[in-house]
């Protein structure tokens, strides 16, 4: 019959004598395989997991060693005015918040000095939850930085002590409305070299509008200086030489100079007269 | 039995299954042996997917199958010369059945082979191949009309 034939003949068909064995070299070809490919992904795992927990354990200790010497962050609030004196150990942060009751664009001055050996320290502000960092590794002991404060957004100016040694620092933190702060010395200002009145006369012959207010303006401190008006003739002692600008302001948010108007006379008789037109 | 015991008794039992459903697809003894490795490593990798021992003769008969299909299917084979396998142990009459059942177009020769080596039914036939029973059934049928026409011989032969 023809399937008993049919097995005969393929039985007879000769293959390799050693297939078993070669199929079990294959095999264990493959089971070396497979243990280099876990390997493989084990060992990439675990670098893994080793570098997380290199970059958590790294943090944890910074933290701890943060929180053991006390270092915490010093915080402060600024709504116009503020004298700051801090001691900011290393990797210390010293954060001013912002008043943020106004609905008008503001700016922030920072004027200080950093003291210590190895100065190095960041100057940044946080807005809207994000970080920008003003100047990043600055090393100057004079610190002198101004940012505009957009309306109703939350800021909060940080000095960060980079240096591995404890920094001091000392200044002052002002925030004003944007029109009445002039960063430029410019035309606008004159300098005074010793201590003088100035005075203006026929104020309301000067300004045809409705008078606001009357101000006088340090470009040097950022200080502004709100004039009372009593009569028509405006009357300033400045004791502190440097350069100034004098304005009224109209109701209408006009602004005018009166350098051109002010009058001078020395307080002390030393040097005569001391205002200087730029 | 543990898988390692599992797969030492697939080898022992159906290393000679594998090797001819193999040489039959790809009428090479060399090739055929080559699949039947690959057939086993296969076999080592998915053992945990078989539930029973007659799951797994089933599987690797599959597995043999598709092996060899892209076997011939790959480049490099189609483009070469076959030489012919050394049928001097098999008598004259074994070597025109062999030759016979070889020659057929391989949707006859494989059902051919696993009903009359293996001993199939249609129906398991039908099952490992993923193929209707009826067309199956069919291609046995022809495939017995042309090797009575390959062979001669007397009707109830084949």
């Amino acid at each position: 019959m023809f399937k008993d034939d049919y097995i005969q003949a393929v039985n007879k068909r000769n293959f390799s004598e050693n297939m078993e064995e070669q199929i079990y070299h294959r095999i264990s070809e493959e089971k070396k395989r497979r243990k280099r490919l876990k390997a493989t992904i084990m060992f990439s795992i675990l670098s893994i997991v080793f570098l997380f927990a290199c970059i958590q354990s790294t943090s944890f200790f910074n933290i701890t060693s943060y929180d053991k010497e006390n270092h915490t962050t010093k915080e402060y609030t600024v709504s116009k005015d503020i004298y700051v004196t801090e001691e900011l150990y290393a990797g210390e942060k010293l954060v001013i918040h912002v008043e943020t009751d106004s609905d008008k664009d503001r700016t922030l001055n920072i004027s200080g000095n950093m003291q210590g050996n190895q100065i190095k320290y960041e100057i940044g502000y946080m807005v809207d939850n994000t970080y920008q960092p003003i100047d990043k590794e600055n090393t100057d002991t004079d610190l002198n930085q101004t940012i505009t404060i957009k309306k109703n957004k939350e800021y909060q100016l940080c000095i960060i002590n980079l240096s591995s040694n404890s920094l001091n620092f000392s200044g002052k933190i002002s925030v004003k409305n944007q029109d009445l702060v002039y960063r430029e010395y410019g035309d606008d200002s004159f300098k005074i070299i010793a201590p003088s009145n100035l005075s203006v006369e026929n104020v309301s012959s000067i300004i045809e509008d409705n008078l606001e207010g009357i101000i006088l303006y340090n470009c040097k401190t950022y200080e502004i200086r709100e004039i009372a008006l009593e009569t028509d003739t405006i009357s300033i002692d400045i004791t502190e030489p440097g350069n100034y600008m004098l304005y009224a302001i109209t109701t209408s948010g006009e602004r005018i100079n009166l350098k051109d108007y002010i009058g001078i006379s020395s307080i002390s008789t030393i040097n005569g007269s001391s205002i200087l037109p730029l | 039995m543990n898988r390692q015991e599992q797969i030492e008794d697939a080898v022992k039992k159906y290393t000679n299954t594998i090797l001819n459903v193999a040489y039959t697809y790809v009428k090479n003894t060399h090739d055929a042996e080559d699949i039947t490795q690959d057939v086993f490593v296969s076999l080592y990798r998915n053992i945990w997917k078989l539930k029973s021992e007659e799951h797994i003769k089933a599987w690797l008969i599959r597995v043999t199958i598709n092996k060899s299909k892209n076997h011939l299917k790959s480049h490099w084979i189609s483009k070469r010369t076959e030489l012919p396998d050394n049928l001097s142990s098999l008598t004259t009459k074994q070597q025109d059945i062999l030759l016979a059942v070889l020659s057929l177009d391989e949707k006859y020769r494989i059902p051919i082979h696993l009903m009359y080596y293996e001993g199939y039914s249609i129906e398991e036939i039908s099952k490992i191949m993923r193929i209707n029973p009826s067309t199956i059934g069919t291609r046995l049928r022809r495939g017995r009309a042309l090797l009575k026409d390959i062979l001669g011989g007397e009707d109830s032969y084949v």
